[in-house]
């Protein structure tokens, strides 16, 4: 290596070298989904952070990936808050599924996107909430790095469902799905350490 | 415990030194007074009675500061309008009570003349009890100008009657600045009656109640005319010739009310008093100087009367679940501001700060001129944790495990609080065959997994929407493949809202799985209800 390199380097810790990926990895919690787990830095969904679910439309598992945790964390009798969802969640589906209904909060989505967003900040500094599911068009990224700084002060995973890809986002995890056959194509856009990113089909019993 | 008074007291009224009623104790009696004394501390303390009386109670209520003027109230007695009260310097120009108001013009033109209003003379009065709560337990409000306070009971507290009363004279002439007589006798009558006629007396052993009375006219009974003139025409004309009858003549004659009375007043037979308890309620209010419109100097003044609130709150140890501001404008209806909180609280911080959440939210129509405090329902304060009935009733406590454990009970107040209360709802399901109402929003009383589970999806469509068709086949963006079906959910028909559908599972050319119907009449039309997600 160029010795300026070396010196630069030195100089600046900060500098993330690809090479030393997985160095700073925390423990994710486990998906529920092995194939994914397999593929996600830390072997599961980041803790404390917050996390963007890119899906061309809604309907293609989505809510199935996440069906694993959300049965945890209501088992653990903490609390999901849905903010603004695009339909209204099906609590007999749910429920059977095996979430404690009794946990799950809806926050509706004609709510403006100043309160929700106001909301969303609010929930994630909360210790006892440990999921929030947001579904909101228009998320500037210092928004989503205040998501990320109140997510660290109250423990807890904020997901982000959007419909389009924005070019960068401070967001810990970001993931594309893609709809396929007999489950959900899972495409790694980013991921906090865990570089190369790469891809994983899981497969979902959607019904 | 001594309360301290919720009402503020005004700021009162201007008095000359002339004009203060003789307060001193009865100096008539020095030796009665150390005997009684001597008494109490081998005996069970009688108690003893302050009664006090508001002669101008009404108008110096209703004039506050400027009391140093000719003015009277007058009401209307028989068509006319009569004097009803009358302030000391009007008194000085020979206006007297129950005088025409043409008459008190004639005698001095420059008189001002208010209408006298029993609702602000009797509010007064509850004031004033109010106040007397801090200085023992019993106080009887005697309508229309009179208060009895017991004081033998908390005389010790003050160190001494003496002392108790002079600390009540006292707040009466500072604070109060209202013109009053207080008499001190063993039962409440007899303090009433010397009271009530100027007698400023403090007798504490009942053994004097016979001699002190016996002087008073007999004109000072609280009498009707007709019975007052029966007596005088029989030759009685002082007190002392009453107690000398016989009581079953006089009760023959005169009625044995007034005997009744007699007795209560020396205090041979007992004389229950309905005892005032303040209401409890809290109220406070702020008049700004100027009109206000920013928020952040409403929160300041908010701030401080929410600390009033918690200190009344503390007080009585009990804290509220809802208090309400008033924002009050000119010529506007007040905005009204309701605070809930779903553990019932005390800490004004936790107030101000959903306060603060209302009022960011709320655009003021204009500006705030004074601004209301009022809370009315009241709990036992309870340390923390223990869920209040209501929207949530049914949400199982955190955990302990978690370290803010009532974090989520002050999520929700946030929420909902800035939100509005409808915009948090809680989903369960509601056992009907009919999907759009087998869930329900924010149902207590809900049972589970009654019926027979179906593949349902996790999105619901508000209401169903209808496809296009193309051949006969459902469309949406493009072609519709059924996967599985038909499931026929046929119900309601006892509701009036009878469905008959046959629900398929079917995939669009996007790949979401979606939950649709055929209607199962004429149409034959296509729905989207649910997704699979």
């Amino acid at each position: 290596m160029d010795p300026r390199l070396q010196t630069l380097l030195e100089k600046h810790p900060q500098v993330w070298r690809a090479k030393d990926a997985g160095r700073y990895m925390t423990a994710g919690t486990p998906t529920g989904h092995p194939q994914l787990d397999a593929t996600l830095p830390g072997g599961g969904w980041p803790k404390s952070a917050i996390m963007e679910m890119v899906t061309p439309q809604w309907g293609i598992g989505e809510l199935q990936l996440l069906l694993p945790l959300m049965r945890t964390v209501t088992r653990q009798k903490r609390w999901i808050l849905w903010i603004s969802p695009p339909y209204v969640p099906y609590a007999p589906a749910l429920e059977h599924a095996g979430i404690d209904m009794d946990y799950v909060i809806v926050i509706q989505p004609d709510t403006l996107c100043k309160d929700a967003l106001w909301s969303i900040e609010k929930a994630l500094q909360t210790q006892a909430c440990a999921l929030v599911l947001a579904w909101l068009n228009w998320l500037p990224n210092g928004v989503i790095r205040r998501f990320q700084l109140a997510a660290e002060k109250g423990n807890g995973l904020g997901v982000l469902f959007r419909q389009r890809i924005n070019t960068h986002s401070p967001a810990a995890l970001r993931l594309q799905l893609h709809p396929s056959d007999k489950g959900v194509h899972v495409e790694i856009l980013k991921a906090r350490s865990g570089y190369p990113y790469r891809s994983a089909h899981v497969n979902l019993q959607l019904h | 415990m001594a309360k301290s008074p919720v009402v503020l007291p005004l700021p009162g009224l201007s008095l000359t030194k002339g004009q203060l009623t003789k307060i001193s104790p009865a100096k008539e009696l020095p030796s009665k007074t150390v005997q009684a004394a001597s008494q109490a501390k081998t005996q069970s303390p009688q108690p003893l009675w302050l009664a006090l009386v508001f002669p101008q109670l009404a108008l110096e209520a209703y004039l506050g500061e400027q009391q140093d003027i000719a003015a009277v109230l007058v009401k209307q007695h028989k068509g006319r309008s009569v004097v009803h009260s009358v302030s000391t310097l009007a008194q000085a120009q020979g206006i007297k009570v129950d005088m025409p108001v043409n008459a008190a013009y004639t005698l001095s033109p420059g008189l001002k003349v208010y209408p006298f209003e029993e609702q602000a003379e009797s509010n007064r009065l509850q004031q004033l009890a109010v106040w007397g709560e801090q200085f023992t337990s019993k106080v009887s409000i005697q309508a229309p100008r009179a208060l009895l306070l017991e004081v033998q009971g908390s005389s010790k507290l003050f160190g001494g009657l003496a002392e108790l009363q002079h600390h009540i004279y006292q707040q009466l002439k500072g604070q109060w600045q209202h013109h009053f007589i207080g008499a001190i006798t063993p039962t409440p009558m007899a303090s009433l009656l010397l009271a009530h006629n100027g007698h400023s007396e403090v007798i504490t052993h009942k053994t004097a109640l016979r001699s002190m009375l016996g002087r008073l006219s007999v004109n000072h009974l609280p009498l009707g005319l007709k019975k007052k003139q029966q007596l005088r025409n029989t030759g009685i004309r002082v007190l002392r010739d009453l107690f000398r009858l016989p009581k079953d003549a006089l009760a023959r004659r005169f009625g044995p009310k007034l005997t009744n009375y007699l007795d209560r007043t020396l205090g041979l037979i007992p004389d229950p008093l309905d005892f005032f308890t303040s209401s409890e309620s809290f109220a406070a209010f702020y008049e700004f100087p100027l009109d206000v419109h920013k928020s952040d100097l409403i929160l300041i003044i908010a701030g401080q009367l929410l600390e009033q609130l918690a200190l009344f709150l503390r007080e009585r140890d009990i804290c509220i679940n809802q208090c309400e501001f008033r924002l009050h404008h000119d010529k506007q209806s007040a905005t009204t501001v309701v605070l809930g909180v779903r553990q019932a609280s005390r800490e004004p911080q936790h107030l101000l700060s959903l306060l603060k959440e209302q009022l960011e939210r709320l655009a003021l129509k204009a500006p705030v001129k004074s601004i209301a405090l009022s809370a009315h329902h009241f709990l036992p304060f309870m340390p923390q944790d223990d869920a209040l009935p209501g929207l949530f009733a049914n949400i199982p406590s955190a955990q302990p495990e978690f370290p803010e454990k009532t974090s989520i009970n002050h999520l929700l107040e946030q929420l909902q609080a800035r939100l509005g209360r409808d915009a948090i709802r809680k989903l369960h399901s509601a056992n009907d065959r009919r999907p759009e109402y087998d869930y329900s929003v924010n149902d207590a009383s809900r049972t589970q997994g009654q019926l027979p589970y179906q593949q349902r999806p996790f999105w619901l469509l508000p209401e169903p929407q209808q496809l296009s068709q193309k051949n006969n086949q459902p469309w949406l963006n493009g072609p519709v493949k059924l996967l599985k079906g038909p499931e026929r959910i046929e119900a309601g028909w006892w509701s009036g809202v009878d469905i008959r559908r046959d629900y398929y599972i079917a995939i669009d050319n996007r790949g979401s799985h979606l939950w649709i119907f055929r209607t199962v009449n004429e149409q034959r039309q296509w729905y989207l209800h649910g997704i699979f997600s």
